[in-house]
């Protein structure tokens, strides 16, 4: 599905990732775990195709095809989500319209047809269920206002309805709570299939709890330096990166 | 008394030879107030404080030949409100009352909707206390000028009454060469009188639309007060609204401003009595080189009055903005709430806006603010969008759209505010 090989990138004079490679198989839920500034976001934004990272050296291949030479939206329309850490406000865009020109954009870049706006409320309200998200919701401006669950309860929903082969969770358990943490867990769970992969960058171990990985990896100093099953996660809880950090340095 | 200049001299020469249709001896004696006032000023000039961004020489390239009424109009062009909106419709055409194209309907008690002309033959008592109330025209040339035209425009005076469906007004200018007219309106609402006017101006070619506005609301009154100026390419729209707020009463304003080659949309308010609230909004969206200026100015004149107003604009290609904000508290105007914003987003390199939001306070106990930003659409919330599939200039239009529509959302009610909100959704489409 995803082949991240010795990739370098650097925002602004400062390189933030220095080698790293990566392998994720269709179906796999891969953690990347790792300390503050080891390069975690900086991933997420070079693969989702955000302007000011750019990648000096190695290559990214999704399903086949060089990922990096693609525009943000068309990666979205190919199945790439990110679950941002800090998700954008936009203020007089209603949710409901956001969503609605999000998904009608990717099912035209895949050559469905669009949903009209009775089919499209009857397709959300089959997601919003199970993510505790309620018409009001829907109704109000993207983020603006919301509380640090719903916002990431709302980027979960972006990516049920998105429906993306591909989807990095950036931190998505910041700021939440433990009821806004399991329900975000669930949803994130209820979302893992064959045909999908994810990666999970996360710094601390609680929310593997809810989404059980594949794989885990620490990620120290712009490099993967360490690779094991979850119970990498649940020993990296205990001892902390102090070892890591020593290592990448 | 200065030497006036061409253009300036050649209204005043007009004068002398125009020939009203609405004649009294009080209300030619107003005209010629209005005309020894713009004679001792002239048009205004960027050295006036208030003009400073706003340059009128482009009149110089009009004729000042008054407009008159032969051409045909299609009723379809008229159209802009939703079919089953009900609305007592009155139609001008180069200033002039337009019979056929109107319909004002039944208007329940207490509610008179007119022209100015006819007004002067049915209500002459009622225009007389009404008309050119504003105080004075010193400082005021545009407006002086439109009073040396008064002759014809909309009347609407409502009493005990609410009415249930708005009033809508299409100005149309419709000159084939350069022409002038000077429409001057007059709203009174008083004794809990409530009423919605929408209010479109629209026209093809070369012309000045110079408008005047008297608005009074008291006695507990509420007046909403919606306008759309979407001149022609070549058009010029000037208007001045004089309002004063009475006790417990609400003047709302919004203007969308998105046509012609300049306009200007000025509007003071007085708010003259305890309880006197006013909400002035607009949004203002300019492409080429067009000029658009927005100034107000809020007078709180006694304890415990409060405005709110706020100004967002989108300005594509050469366009150049113009917002003029003041709010004055008097003394002793104590528990005054004054808020006031002003925000733009340039959407090229070369727009341009002129942000001048002003507060002066004479009072002591006063809670007011203003802030003005000014800048381009942030790359997070760009690419936040495209990352959801979005195409980059939809993402673009989405944002600027969204940036606009709370004001129409704040400022509008909601069941006019999809007829706004369309207008700048075409807007961006084109």
């Amino acid at each position: 599905m995803l082949e991240i090989k010795n990739l370098h990138a650097k925002v602004g004079d400062t390189e933030i990732l220095k080698g790293l490679s990566l392998n994720i198989e269709a179906g796999q839920v891969h953690a990347i775990m790792g300390p503050n500034g080891a390069g975690k976001s900086t991933l997420s934004y070079v693969l989702s195709g955000r302007d000011g990272y750019e990648v000096t050296a190695g290559s990214v291949t999704y399903k086949g095809k060089d990922l990096l030479t693609m525009e943000p939206e068309v990666r979205a329309g190919e199945g790439v989500f990110l679950a941002f850490q800090y998700p954008v406000e936009i203020p007089g865009v209603s949710t409901m319209n956001f969503l609605k020109a999000a998904v009608n954009s990717v099912r035209k870049y895949r050559g469905e047809s669009e949903f009209d706006a009775m089919d499209f409320l009857k397709f959300v309200r089959e997601q919003t269920k199970i993510l505790n998200i309620n018409d009001e919701m829907l109704k109000r401006a993207v983020n603006v206002g919301f509380s640090g669950g719903e916002k990431k309860r709302a980027e979960v929903l972006q990516m049920a309805v998105l429906n993306p082969s591909f989807a990095v969770l950036d931190e998505t358990d910041s700021g939440l709570d433990v009821d806004a943490l399991r329900i975000v867990g669930e949803g994130v769970t209820a979302l893992r299939s064959p045909d999908r992969s994810m990666l999970v960058i996360t710094h601390y171990q609680r929310l593997l709890d809810y989404i059980v990985p594949d794989m885990v990896h620490v990620l120290a100093d712009g490099k993967i330096v360490d690779t094991g099953d979850k119970n990498l996660a649940i020993e990296l809880e205990k001892n902390g990166y102090a070892n890591y950090a020593e290592a990448a340095a | 008394m200065s030497t006036l200049s061409p253009i300036s001299q050649s209204f005043v020469d007009q004068h002398g030879d125009a020939e009203f249709a609405a004649r009294a001896p009080w209300l030619d004696q107003l005209r010629q107030s209005g005309l020894a006032s713009f004679s001792s000023q002239g048009l205004p000039t960027p050295s006036v404080e208030e003009w400073k961004y706003t340059n009128l020489n482009v009149l110089e390239k009009l004729s000042v030949e008054p407009s008159s009424i032969d051409q045909e109009i299609d009723p379809a062009e008229l159209a802009w409100l939703p079919e089953d909106m009900a609305a007592h419709k009155l139609v001008f055409v180069n200033g002039r009352f337009h019979q056929e194209l109107s319909e004002i309907g039944d208007l329940p008690d207490g509610v008179r909707i007119l022209s100015l002309a006819e007004a002067m033959t049915s209500d002459a008592d009622l225009l007389a206390r009404h008309l050119g109330q504003i105080g004075t025209m010193e400082d005021a040339p545009v407006l002086a000028l439109n009073t040396a035209f008064i002759d014809d425009g909309y009347v609407v005076v409502i009493e005990k009454a609410e009415l249930d469906n708005p009033i809508e007004v299409v100005f149309v200018s419709q000159a084939g060469d350069a022409t002038t007219h000077h429409p001057r309106n007059l709203i009174v609402a008083k004794d809990n009188a409530r009423m919605t006017i929408l209010e479109r101006h629209i026209g093809d070619g070369s012309y000045l639309a110079n408008h005047g506005f008297e608005v009074s609301v008291d006695g507990g009154s509420h007046v909403k007060h919606y306008r759309l100026l979407e001149d022609s390419a070549a058009g010029i729209n000037l208007s001045t609204v004089k309002t004063r707020v009475g006790k417990d009463s609400t003047y709302d304003s919004f203007v969308l401003s998105m046509g012609g080659q300049l306009s200007r949309s000025e509007i003071h308010v007085a708010c003259e009595a305890g309880g006197a609230h006013t909400n002035l909004n607009g949004v203002y969206i300019g492409r080429d080189s067009q000029h658009i200026d927005n100034t107000t100015l809020i007078d709180h004149l006694v304890p415990n009055t409060t405005s709110k107003e706020t100004y967002k604009g989108a300005l594509d290609g050469k366009s150049r903005g113009v917002f003029q904000g003041a709010i004055v508290v008097a003394e002793g105007a104590d528990g005054t709430d004054g808020q006031m914003s002003n925000k733009t987003l340039l959407l090229s390199d070369e727009s341009e806006i002129d942000s001048k939001p002003q507060l002066e306070i004479y009072a002591d106990d006063v809670k007011c603010a203003h802030g003005s930003t000014t800048g381009e659409l942030e790359e997070t919330s760009l690419f936040y969008l495209r990352s959801r599939g979005i195409p980059e200039a939809t993402a673009r239009a989405m944002l600027v759209e969204g940036f606009l529509a709370e004001v129409v959302e704040e400022g509008v009610d909601e069941v006019y505010q999809d007829i706004f909100k369309a207008k700048i959704s075409t807007w961006m489409e084109n």
